[in-house]
């Protein structure tokens, strides 16, 4: 394959995880990893050192317009952010101690499980009856935003902020130890246990997603394991991706979004269990 | 900011005023994202058009490595120095974005808020250090 045709390839297979990754949260990893080592023949630390740059990318070009619109929630963003931080240096302290497989087959089936309980939530367009927890009510969690789709305005509370708080804990640990996005685990603890709107727990994990990976894009950018030439592709391709997506969202029923989810997140729950039961 | 939200006249007017320092936190972190975000894109740009327009020469087996190196190659225009300034950019607005709000938080008096992206920001440098040394 000759350059040309490698970038290009990369840079459209880069368009559309960008635009999934934005439109559910996620970094694109589970799209941007596999094409590039079984379509492309790319070394598997090259592909991961790309996903990584895959997730930032996803995260900063959505996040603009997330920002602007209010369908992140920056303070609760910038609150779970630390659970998540803090759970990622743990499971780095963690690698060598655990094994990793049952991990995998845990976390697995946790997802499976969670793929499960969203797909019954499949026709929910918002929540209903939440009651604000009291420390979303001290810190100001509770918001609004402007459903383009709906066409009115969305107030939401927040609920369940100690067990979201473990949730990101956990979804951070297997950042670190598994050296994996944890989007989904995110966008699941916001979804089911914080109750928070759909839009919401998206685009505030897609905020989140990208703080979470600057400490190992940095990382790896410092050991050399970010190929410019293939990075170059992705970032331009998921830039491209999630700022359309960006403007996807808005416009998109909750529903639809979660017609989406399930089935990524059911491939993802499946991948991780075969990681752990695999030799 | 009036008129974005066309049905209620202004994007806070369904809050309470407590509320207009998440509207600063989220104006400035969205402004210098963007303006990173950008700059990221055209250097990244910028240095794989050079990249591909560059004579055939053997491409080094580690990407640029270190400060100095990366130096070198962009005061000779090398593409792929371009590019990882580029990727640098993009990585330190993930980085920023955190301190954009913080700052927005503390000016605001949300001290609780402020600390904790203080708290994100520091255990972020925390696990740089930590995967550097690994």
């Amino acid at each position: 394959m000759s350059p040309e045709l490698f970038s290009a390839t990369t840079f459209l297979i880069s368009v559309v995880a960008g635009l999934l990754g934005s439109l559910l949260g996620l970094g694109g990893g589970i799209i941007v990893v596999p094409a590039l080592t079984l379509l492309l023949g790319v070394e598997i630390q090259t592909a991961i050192g790309a996903s990584v740059i895959s997730v930032i990318a996803t995260s900063s070009g959505a996040a603009v317009a997330y920002l602007r619109d209010r369908m992140t929630n920056l303070r609760l963003g910038m609150f779970l952010n630390l659970a998540t931080t803090l759970g990622a240096v743990a499971g780095a302290l963690l690698v060598g101690r655990i094994q990793p497989r049952w991990l995998f087959l845990i976390f697995g089936l946790t997802l499976g499980y969670s793929a499960v309980a969203m797909f019954q939530k499949r026709n929910t367009e918002l929540p209903v009856g939440v009651t604000n927890h009291p420390l979303a009510e001290r810190l100001g969690f509770a918001d609004s935003y402007y459903d383009k789709a709906l066409g009115r305005v969305v107030t939401y509370q927040v609920a369940g902020v100690y067990a979201g708080w473990a949730v990101m804990f956990g979804a951070g640990v297997l950042s670190g130890l598994l050296g994996i996005g944890s989007g989904a685990f995110k966008v699941l603890g916001m979804d089911l246990v914080m109750k928070l709107p759909m839009k919401v727990s998206t685009a505030t994990s897609n905020f989140m997603i990208g703080v979470t990976a600057a400490a190992s894009a940095g990382v790896y950018f410092a050991r050399g394991q970010i190929d410019p030439i293939i990075a170059a592709p992705v970032a331009l391709g998921v830039l491209v991706g999630a700022l359309v997506g960006a403007r996807f969202l808005g416009r998109m029923r909750s529903t639809t979004l979660r017609w989406l989810f399930v089935p990524v997140i059911f491939y993802t729950s499946l991948q991780m269990g075969l990681r752990g039961w695999g030799p | 900011m009036s008129g974005r939200w066309p049905d209620t006249g202004g994007r806070w007017s369904d809050t309470g005023g407590r509320r207009s320092s998440g509207l600063q936190a989220e104006e400035w972190t969205s402004q210098m994202m963007r303006a990173g975000v950008s700059l990221a894109a055209v250097l990244i740009a910028a240095g794989f058009c050079r990249y591909l327009l560059q004579p055939a020469a053997p491409p080094p087996p580690v990407p640029a490595g270190g400060p100095a190196a990366l130096l070198r190659g962009l005061t000779q225009f090398e593409g792929r120095a371009v590019i990882n300034l580029g990727l640098l950019v993009l990585i330190a607005t993930s980085v920023l974005r955190v301190a954009a709000a913080g700052v927005a938080f503390a000016l605001a008096g949300e001290r609780t808020l402020a600390l904790t992206s203080g708290l994100v920001l520091l255990v972020l440098v925390l696990s740089f250090a930590l995967g550097a040394v690994h």
